[in-house]
């Protein structure tokens, strides 16, 4: 990137930074922040540094951040859960984003697959995240307790096919072209792919999009399974597409949650960097090693946050 | 008086350069350039051989340029890349993490498995655009004037709407120093 690129980037982050400060909602969460007797920079500052260690622990522990994000800051925070689902949704979207073009670039993620299904997931989002805003919070609080303990299960028992076998493509996938090959680079194996029960797997993406956009948790952890399990794509090409899927379907969701003023400077920026930053130590890290023990951890930390949000929306 | 040379008499002939069809990958790019690098570095041990590589349709027409910088940046982002090169590596691996599904990020293979994925990756892709190029009778102050306000180390060398030859930085700078020759 040429030196004028970055310039004009900061300038453009700056003046973005500055239209986002100077909304009513920042003025809002600044009031929240200040009448609750902690200084206004406090909040920010906790949620730096809790998203840190999110960010560390949820690549150690195979996860994605808005998975970890929304039920923990939801369950343990005293902010409204419009704003946690609106920041989630962000904080998901930013690991999408930074993956998404290294991936079309190492022709990982596939645009074939991507494409329909983004197509499907997005509406169904947008759908999901204004449903999610018009309910009231104790049915989404409820519906959102569920789904996390539904996460929960699905990581305990969910399992991974590398190269899924496929005997036959089925005739809506092979319509819509949806096929590839990738190299694989440590054998240097040219894998063909296709797909199979493509019907089901877009039917899936429809209560993936509505729960992505309802509940601001990102999807990666439905969409690879979906994608690689019942579809077929190998797991490669799953978790690639998934990601990069994942910055289409969040970002029409986080338009609605924007347009209703549900994002806050205060809490994204700091939720942000702090994950980022921990994302990059947590890579590093897990090339030194990988203890087993934090995806329990993490399943119990989930469990524990899912029953919480159940507990809140009954009103016990 | 060497300044007064024009530049086709200083530039590579197009037959004697490195050139490559846009649709090569980098590893025929780089078997081009190193082969006509080194038989130029034997047979002209005091000038360089080509640096770069062009890139060009079947009618000759110019489409690019790669250099050293080119290849290097492409084979081994994560140490030659700029910082956007290195993020989106660094995405690409938090993106396998959090599937958990980490043994899959092609970063963790070796050093030479990554260079030959990379070495993959199609010349049009990664090319350079040409900034600028200069007549065959242009002389030598024209050349100079055109590589610097360019920031740019070779010149595509035109004859009418034909492409003739390649001047180098190191064609001007031997053209420019036999001034001490006398």
């Amino acid at each position: 990137m040429r030196k004028n690129d970055k310039l004009w980037m900061i300038i453009l982050f700056c003046l973005f930074s500055l239209m986002l400060l100077a909304s009513p909602a920042f003025a809002d969460a600044s009031a929240v922040a200040a009448s609750d007797g902690h200084a206004w920079w406090f909040w920010p500052l906790v949620l730096l540094i809790v998203t840190f260690i999110m960010g560390v622990v949820a690549v150690l522990a195979g996860v994605g951040g808005g998975v970890l994000f929304v039920p923990i800051i939801s369950g343990f925070f005293p902010f409204h859960l419009d704003f946690v689902r609106g920041t989630g949704l962000l904080v998901a979207l930013s690991g999408a984003l930074a993956a998404g073009p290294g991936l079309l670039k190492l022709n990982l993620a596939s645009l074939r697959l991507a494409i329909p299904v983004a197509l499907i997931a997005s509406t169904c989002a947008i759908i999901g995240a204004m449903i999610g805003l018009a309910l009231p919070t104790n049915i989404v609080q409820i519906c959102l307790g569920a789904t996390i303990l539904g996460i929960c299960a699905l990581m305990l028992t969910a399992k991974k096919s590398e190269v899924p076998d496929v005997p036959k493509a089925d005739k809506l996938s092979s319509m819509l072209h949806i096929y590839g090959v990738y190299q694989e680079a440590s054998t240097g194996e040219i894998v063909d792919w296709k797909v199979h029960r493509t019907p089901m797997g877009l039917a899936l993406f429809v209560l993936i999009g509505v729960m992505a956009g309802m509940f601001g948790l990102g999807a990666g952890w439905a969409n690879v399974p979906v994608l690689n399990l019942l579809m077929g794509a190998p797991l490669k090409i799953s978790v690639a597409t998934s990601k990069f899927l994942l910055s289409i379907t969040d970002t029409s969701a986080a338009w609605i949650y924007m347009n209703k003023g549900c994002v806050i400077p205060m809490m994204v920026v700091p939720s942000l960097v702090g994950i980022m930053l921990g994302s990059f130590v947590g890579v590093r890290l897990l090339k030194i090693a990988k203890p087993g023990f934090i995806r329990w951890m993490v399943i119990g930390i989930l469990a524990f946050a899912g029953i919480k949000a159940l507990s809140k929306g009954l009103g016990f | 008086m060497p300044l007064k040379k024009k530049i086709r008499d200083l530039m590579i002939p197009i037959d004697k350069y490195a050139s490559v069809f846009p649709d090569a990958t980098l590893k025929e790019a780089a078997m081009t350039l190193r082969a006509s690098h080194c038989e130029l570095e034997t047979g002209m041990c005091t000038e360089a051989g080509p640096r770069t590589v062009l890139v060009a349709d079947e009618n000759c027409k110019l489409l690019g340029i790669l250099d050293f910088k080119c290849f290097l940046e492409t084979l081994i982002p994560e140490i030659a890349g700029g910082l956007s090169a290195k993020l989106s590596a660094l995405g690409v691996s938090i993106a396998f993490a959090q599937a958990d599904a980490e043994a899959l990020d092609e970063s963790r293979l070796g050093f030479q498995a990554r260079v030959i994925k990379n070495a993959e990756t199609k010349v049009r892709d990664i090319m350079l655009k040409v900034r600028g190029t200069i007549d065959a009778d242009a002389s030598v102050m024209d050349g100079l004037k055109k590589m610097f306000r360019n920031k740019i180390v070779v010149l595509p060398v035109y004859e009418g709407d034909k492409l003739v030859g390649v001047l180098r930085d190191t064609d001007l700078f031997l053209a420019v120093t036999d001034v001490f020759e006398g």
